[in-house]
């Protein structure tokens, strides 16, 4: 193959960002009311793995994240309410920098909040694989809090949001991009509302 | 007095002839810079006129008015797109998009030159043969990549200006009419070329 010449193409950082959502389309957002978000956001280095002690997104970083997804689940009609108050969704925000990435099929980054032993599923649709280089990525999976749910069976996540980009620029203009594509994730995602 | 334009006449028949005889009796090679606008399929996929091309073409006469040769050539064509959403079942994503299509033309070639023997030469030709299309889209951080070899027949009409016996102005107009293949939908393009004629002395 030839390779080309390609002229042109991204002059600033944003337009290297990648929105992606994802859905279970047999699920009924709008028959569910309450969701849980937690006081964290998981955070997965190159080398991490579910079994390793957590780590944390810093700050600003986490906040834009925690505070985008709360704005944004409010104006979609749901009410936050705390983890043991047995809400019908719950968020699990996951930010990354990997150079690969396969955070699917597996639930154990966030057993230290939910407490349940299954990993999680999609029903009904497969998320995307992510594979990444110099890059960071916010994952967020909205799960079913099904009350009959034993809890060594796969937890349902109804809906994701991934976000990819170069991790490039000052903390604010990084925050920045997550906030907005928090927003474009809810943007593409008109079915997620009560 | 007479003489002297006798002898001027004389040798400007010479040169003139001259020249007639070389554009009739000489290979030919060809710079030409090209501008392209995708046409059909290909204008829905980018939708811009592309600024950067070249082509280079021999020629070898074969009798007073027919030549044949080949050409090989080189266009790039790439449209911004801005930010998009595809959605596709239950997936949408959304990002900066960028098209690109590198074609590289490789084309066996006719023309047929209506008055060879004239400082302005009009002439119609014929290619056949392939083109090699790199299609390209950027969206976020990849890049997917897909390649057709298409077979292609490109008519062209066009004039020759000479500006001496070696030299002439070329002015044409290509249409590369390229078929689909398994890997993408046709490619054609119109090109309007400008470029230099050498004869081969």
């Amino acid at each position: 193959m030839l390779s080309g010449c390609y002229p042109g193409g991204a002059e600033y950082v944003d337009q290297l960002d990648l929105v992606y959502t994802n859905y279970s389309p047999g699920f009924d957002f709008g028959s569910v009311q309450t969701y849980a978000l937690p006081d964290e956001v998981v955070f997965i280095d190159s080398d991490s793995r579910p079994t390793d002690p957590e780590e944390y997104l810093r700050e600003p970083f986490k906040s834009g994240i925690l505070d985008g997804l709360e704005a944004q689940m409010n104006a979609r009609g749901y009410t936050k309410v705390d983890i043991n108050a047995d809400p019908d969704l719950i968020l699990f925000p996951t930010a990354s920098r990997t150079v690969n990435v396969d955070i699917w099929y597996g639930g154990g980054y966030w057993d230290w909040w939910y407490g349940w032993g299954g990993g999680w599923y999609y029903p009904g649709y497969y998320p995307t694989y992510v594979s990444s280089y110099e890059t960071g990525s916010v994952f967020v999976q909205l799960a079913f809090n099904n009350p009959n749910l034993d809890p060594n069976e796969d937890l349902p996540v109804h809906w994701i949001g991934v976000m990819n980009g170069l991790l490039q620029g000052t903390d604010t203009q990084v925050n920045n991009r997550i906030k907005s594509s928090i927003d474009q994730m809810f943007a593409q995602s008109e079915y997620l509302r009560r | 007095m007479k003489a002297h334009y006798f002898l001027v006449a004389l040798t400007l028949a010479l040169v003139c002839n001259t020249a007639a005889q070389a554009q009739l009796s000489q290979k030919t090679y060809s710079w030409e810079y090209s501008v392209g606008f995708p046409m059909g399929d290909f204008g829905d996929f980018i939708d811009a006129t592309s600024f950067r091309g070249v082509a280079f073409s021999y020629q070898n006469p074969v009798n007073d008015h027919v030549s044949f040769g080949f050409e090989i050539g080189w266009n790039v064509f790439y449209q911004d797109m801005g930010e998009v959403s595809y959605t596709e079942g239950s997936a949408t994503i959304t990002g900066d998009q960028f098209r690109y299509v590198n074609s590289y033309p490789l084309l066996l070639q006719g023309q047929y030159h209506f008055k060879p023997e004239e400082d302005f030469d009009f002439y119609a030709g014929l290619g056949i043969g392939v083109i090699d299309h790199v299609q390209a889209v950027d969206l976020g951080l990849y890049r997917i990549i897909d390649e057709g070899w298409q077979f292609a027949l490109r008519p062209e009409a066009g004039i020759l200006f000479r500006v001496n016996p070696g030299t002439s102005f070329r002015f044409a107009a290509k249409y590369y009419g390229s078929f689909a293949d398994g890997d993408l939908p046709s490619r054609s393009f119109l090109t309007l070329n400008a470029g230099l004629v050498f004869m081969q002395f």
